[in-house]
């Protein structure tokens, strides 16, 4: 809990690659900046969590928390063989994020879930993933990916939280080869215009709980709300 | 319960996710150190937040990166000082003040080591393969060396790793007067290799990078200050 005049600290989930820079090759924890730069701007203090057996720990000290993007889920955590066209796993990762989002969503920590952060949310609550979207009938078109940005239309319920914030249309940018198919116990709340893919969803029963396939921190200042809203509820 | 401890990051041009994209970045042997020797780490990124996140951890490194801004020390532009971030020596310089404000147990490496001097009144050779009497000091720009570092026997350095290391080597600057610092380690050719400051309950300062080298008993003397 923080006061009114303290900023939250928001948690953002990071991956390990092996990075370059200058003449240095080194396994480092990395994450676009974009995300803690959104955090700052909506008034919370960002924090990164790399991949740990012990990433629960942090959920002392933070007051929200941003599944970030990143690589494609392990389809064995919703059951599935895994697609040829998947990318590379990695495990360490996803057990780390799905522990972590588990025990905020026991202590009802404020939650913003962002593309993979989406995809892991829905598979914790029974969902599972289309693994590769460009093959799946019906969503051929869906969107770029492999860092291929497009944008389209997405219709949002009203009368979801998400709604409240954003109203019932939005254009937003899409980047992911990887889709919700079916969002296992949370409310769906937002779908694509032009295919109907799974956008946003959410749980009611929380404090705030939103996951949304786009990434509103890659939009500039003028799609904030999301973290805005985020970094409110946190505060209270 | 196991100690907070806050790493900080840098922020690079990469080509992640998308092209030529700013991404915050640590090298995983800074964690892991944390982790094996019993602590939590928290990865914390450049902004104005130092004193706040502060009051939340009970460890804090200061990591390797970029060259500093040699105007923090008083002096012109070498020609080789390079992709200096005023932003975030800015940062790092809270938070190094605000740690030893709290006495807030503190690890500074390499860039971190060259911040800490700076701030305390200490200068920097700005390219140590064109300044005289360390031409050899060790490799630069991406390249490893190692070479022996001289300790004070009776500093806090000393008493974790005795008199005599062979440290790894991959600056291109140094810290050749320490402010009002205490020196505890030199290489043979003098460059400053480790610092401490009295008033600080503990303190390591070390222009090598034992994360990289397996120097295990220095993070768990930090995890072990972090936990009292």
């Amino acid at each position: 809990m923080v006061s009114k005049d303290e900023r939250p600290i928001i948690g953002v989930t990071c991956g390990i690659r092996e990075a370059s820079f200058a003449k240095w090759k080194m396994d480092a924890a990395v994450l676009p900046s974009t995300y803690s730069t959104a955090i700052e701007r909506a008034g919370g203090i960002p924090l990164l969590i790399p991949p740990s057996k012990y990433s629960n720990s942090i959920l002392k000290i933070i007051n929200g928390i941003v599944i970030a993007g990143g690589p494609d889920v392990d389809s064995s955590a919703y059951g599935q063989e895994s697609d040829s066209l998947a990318g590379e796993y990695f495990p360490e990762q996803d057990s780390s994020e799905m522990a972590l989002l588990k025990g905020a969503l026991e202590i009802d920590v404020p939650i913003l879930c962002i593309c993979r952060g989406m995809q892991l949310l829905s598979i914790i609550h029974g969902g599972s993933l289309y693994q590769h979207l460009d093959t799946t009938p019906g969503y051929e078109n869906h969107g770029g990916y492999d860092g291929r940005v497009t944008e389209h239309q997405v219709i949002i319920n009203e009368n979801s939280r998400i709604g409240n914030i954003m109203g019932t249309e939005v254009r937003v940018n899409s980047t992911h080869h990887q889709g919700v198919s079916n969002a296992g116990s949370l409310t769906v709340s937002a779908h694509s215009a032009h295919d109907g893919l799974i956008e946003a969803v959410e749980r009611s029963d929380l404090k705030f709980c939103i996951g949304v396939q786009w990434h509103p921190e890659r939009m500039g200042e003028g799609h904030d709300i999301l973290y805005h809203e985020l970094v409110k509820s946190a505060r209270s | 319960m196991k100690p907070l401890i806050g790493i900080t990051t840098s922020v690079n041009v990469l080509d992640y996710e998308t092209q030529d994209q700013e991404t915050i970045m640590i090298p995983t042997n800074y964690p892991k150190a944390i982790r094996e020797s019993g602590g939590i780490s928290i990865l914390l990124t450049e902004g104005d937040d130092a004193d706040e996140i502060l009051n939340h951890l009970d460890g804090l490194v200061i990591a390797g990166g970029r060259d500093i801004d040699p105007n923090l020390y008083g002096e012109a532009f070498h020609n080789r000082t390079n992709d200096v971030r005023p932003k975030q020596d800015i940062w790092e310089i809270a938070l190094i003040k605000g740690a030893i404000k709290r006495d807030l147990p503190l690890l500074c490496i390499c860039r971190g080591h060259q911040l800490l001097c700076a701030i305390h009144g200490g200068k920097l050779h700005q390219h140590l393969p064109e300044t005289k009497g360390f031409e050899d000091h060790g490799a630069t720009g991406g390249e490893w060396s190692s070479h022996i570092i001289n300790l004070e026997i009776n500093s806090q350095i000393g008493s974790i790793l005795g008199n005599q290391i062979i440290g790894n080597s991959g600056h291109h600057q140094g810290v050749y007067e320490p402010g009002n610092l205490t020196v505890v380690g030199r290489t043979e050719d003098g460059l400053i290799e480790a610092v401490e400051l009295e008033s600080q309950t503990f303190l390591i300062s070390t222009q090598w990078h034992p994360e990289m080298i397996n120097q295990r008993t220095i993070f768990d003397a930090l995890i072990e200050a972090g936990r009292s």
